[in-house]
């Protein structure tokens, strides 16, 4: 009898222990999956600093970074959003697509329910660009500012200055002077959709007051204007800019074969690995003014993080949100890469981390992002949000070859241009 | 031994716990019977069911639910909800879509191209290592480099070599005379495909040279003798007795390499994207484009459909004129 109850003793012992498991898995950590577009080294490294930070304030997350690079980015979570594999957050720039596909979880009533975050610590301009339709989509953690990237030595070496560049008369005559064997004048990556689109004509829209989704006749003849202008910088493109995509550019500037470019302010990021050296010779400006603009406006955009929709741990990631985008945290990420996209941020400290970063040309990438914030100070304007932009930037694209080939008039590069932009709006 | 047997011997010995044991005893035998029975027949069956599962889930099922998206009009931004619009998506594409019959031809040219190439380079690379030529086993190792190169590679590789400013091929020409301006390969209608099919070719040539190889080398040494005896040249050999012989195993490799060149998308895409403006597009890149550059499923998933309707068209024509040759010659 009493071994019975020694075996009744042990097995109710073995069933006690048999609950542990269960009870640790109802205290498992909430597993937060993060969309992380930065490939390169050092964002490599911040990312694993941003799971680190999350993972020590909130001991009941685990933060697993899944990094996709941003061409590939909207691909392939179009494949991944529609078969069920939904993460919790992701890093956007325009996130025109994902709220167009219902994915992104609308963040006013976090935002309204936070003790932690609040609006008016962000520059507005920056802050508007995270706003879709009256809703706020993104937590934004960097600015974006665009404008046009020069080589003051080779343009100083034609018997320019910078401070010459005001208009697109004398972006082509610099454009023409700058062209010298090797060297090109002006660089336009038209070899991939998304930056002939936005790389070239929308940035010089900007500076002359069209934005070249608008296909309005009142728009016409500065869209004309936009057509002509590149028509006319043909000659001093590179004779790969068909094929080039930005890094392609981004290679030819730094190996000192363009002379000029529209860029973002992501530029230093890009080049430096490639050239450091080459940033000593750099200064950024806004996109000169067309015929019909009085101002070289510059858009402004900028990245931030979203929760998606259908994520299952939408509160944890808020609070993940909350944290990453304190300014002690977006220190590192705004020293990395672009501008601050809030207002209390210590840019003494950022200064002295991004030099960590590019300690090969500390004081030119300072002086290069100064150059942007002067431009967004003095030009800035929120970039427009596009409705099936993807489709957009196809079409424009080869429109845009025929016309640098000599194929089509501007004239007949708007209509087809129009054509197409009214279909796809249209929804067809 | 069946169980009704089994009773009747029961009932035969007369006593009814005898005939009830039987009985029970029949069932018995007849349940594991069956069991082994069942057994029997059944396991190939088991043995097929992960192979048929497999089949069933990533084959069968994804055919199925493509050839249920072409008919709807599911577009990720547009309409994410899908709605049955029967063959309207077919006919938007072959009607309305002015890139689609470009892409058609384009895809024609890609695959004739990069199967006529292959298979000539393959050819005259087996006839080379099936002759007596020096340090054989090494030239066919070497061979085997572009073959078992990851596609994605090989086409970085050539993308940098076609590249007009830094791109080697430019290089040369220009230290050789040849050209003064650089070429853009990749970014000129004329010079782009030539650029891609000879891209295509290093990489598949090795495969179809392998394959006829191995072709060649079971045609007996005896036919060349006795063709040789007979006064034949080379030539002669070559096109009177080699390729003849040689036949079914080209029309086989000419074939597996057509199907794999129309879904070849990975080389054009590391390569050109497709562009510039479609101009190097292949319907399985458009397919691509479609789907997840435009989000449009509901068209990309019809493309699929013509595109895999096409390939199985030719897939059979090709089996048909080789199966009436085959009965001919037997004949």
């Amino acid at each position: 009898m009493s071994t019975q109850r020694w075996l009744v003793a042990i097995l109710a012992v073995s069933l006690l222990l048999g609950t542990i498991p269960d009870v640790q898995a109802q205290r498992a950590p909430i597993a937060l999956r993060v969309v992380f577009p930065g490939t390169s080294e050092p964002e490599r490294a911040y990312s694993l600093r941003l799971k680190e930070v999350a993972e020590r304030r909130f001991p009941d997350i685990r933060v697993e970074m899944m990094y996709i690079g941003w061409p590939e980015l909207e691909r392939k979570l179009a494949v991944m959003l529609p078969g069920g594999d939904i993460p919790d957050i992701v890093m956007q720039q325009e996130a025109t697509t994902l709220v167009g596909m219902k994915a992104l979880e609308p963040l006013d009533d976090y935002l309204r329910q936070s003790t932690r975050l609040r609006r008016d610590a962000f520059f507005g301009g920056v802050w508007n660009f995270s706003v879709y339709d009256g809703r706020l989509y993104t937590i934004p953690i960097l600015a974006i500012g665009y404008g046009l990237v020069v080589r003051e030595d080779l343009l100083n070496a034609t018997g320019f200055k910078l401070s010459d560049l005001a208009t697109w008369e004398d972006l082509k005559r610099a454009a023409r002077a700058m062209t010298r064997g090797e060297v090109y004048g002006y660089g336009y990556p038209l070899g991939l959709p998304r930056f002939a689109w936005r790389e070239g004509p929308y940035i010089a829209g900007y500076s002359n007051n069209v934005d070249i989704s608008d296909t309005s006749e009142a728009a016409k003849p500065r869209y004309l204007e936009v057509l002509r202008l590149f028509r006319e910088l043909k000659p001093f493109m590179p004779p790969n800019a068909k094929v080039m995509g930005l890094r392609d550019a981004f290679q030819a500037y730094a190996l000192g074969t363009i002379g000029m470019m529209p860029s973002g302010s992501f530029f230093v990021a890009n080049v430096y690995p490639m050239n450091p050296k080459i940033l000593a010779h750099t200064r950024a400006i806004p996109y000169p003014r067309g015929p019909s603009a009085r101002a070289p406006w510059a858009p402004v955009a900028n990245a931030g993080w979203a929760i998606f929709a259908a994520s299952r741990n939408k509160a944890a990631a808020w609070r993940v949100l909350e944290e990453w985008t304190t300014p002690e945290n977006l220190t590192e990420q705004v020293a990395l890469i672009n501008l601050p996209p809030r207002n209390d941020l210590d840019i003494t400290r950022v200064a002295v981390r991004a030099a960590s970063f590019y300690p090969e040309a500390a004081v030119d990438n300072r002086r290069i992002l100064n150059d942007f914030v002067a431009a967004i100070d003095a030009y800035g304007r929120p970039m427009g949000k596009i409705n099936r932009r993807e489709e957009i930037e196809v079409v424009f694209q080869q429109v845009m070859i025929r016309l640098l080939d000599g194929e089509l008039t501007p004239e007949a590069a708007y209509d087809r241009i129009k054509a197409e932009i009214d279909r796809i709006k249209a929804g067809r | 031994m069946t169980g009704s047997r089994l009773r009747s011997t029961g009932s035969r010995l007369g006593g009814s716990v005898v005939t009830r044991a039987a009985g029970e005893r029949a069932d018995q035998l007849a349940g594991r019977a069956f069991v082994r029975e069942l057994a029997r027949r059944g396991f190939p069956y088991l043995l097929l069911a992960p192979t048929l599962a497999y089949l069933l889930a990533f084959q069968i099922y994804p055919i199925l639910y493509n050839l249920w998206l072409s008919l709807t009009d599911l577009h990720l931004l547009r309409s994410p909800v899908p709605r049955f619009i029967g063959l309207q998506g077919y006919g938007d594409l072959l009607a309305r879509d002015p890139n689609f019959w470009p892409i058609f031809r384009n895809t024609f040219v890609w695959v004739a191209g990069s199967t006529v190439l292959q298979f000539a380079v393959g050819l005259a690379g087996a006839i080379l290592l099936n002759s007596r030529v020096p340090l054989r086993a090494v030239w066919r190792g070497l061979m085997l480099v572009p073959w078992v190169t990851p596609v994605v590679v090989v086409g970085i590789t050539w993308r940098w070599i076609y590249d007009a400013q830094f791109g080697l091929l430019n290089a040369y020409l220009r230290s050789a005379g040849v050209i003064d301006q650089p070429v853009v390969w990749l970014g000129n209608a004329l010079t782009a495909w030539p650029a891609l099919l000879l891209a295509s070719t290093w990489k598949g040539y090795p495969y179809m040279c392998l394959m006829l190889l191995a072709g060649l080398q079971s045609i007996p040494k005896e036919l060349h003798e006795a063709a040789a005896v007979d006064g034949a040249g080379g030539a002669q050999q070559l096109w009177h007795i080699t390729l003849p012989l040689l036949r079914p195993v080209a029309t086989t490799v000419a074939l597996l390499a057509t199907v794999l060149t129309w879904n070849n998308f990975q080389m054009i895409w590391v390569l050109t994207e497709g562009g510039p403006a479609f101009a190097t597009s292949v319907l399985a890149t458009y397919v691509y484009t479609k789907g997840f550059v435009f989000f449009d499923l509901g068209s990309g998933a019809a493309t699929a459909v013509i595109s895999t309707l096409f390939i199985i068209a030719l897939a059979v024509v090709y089996q048909r004129s080789i199966t009436r040759r085959w009965e001919t010659e037997v004949a």
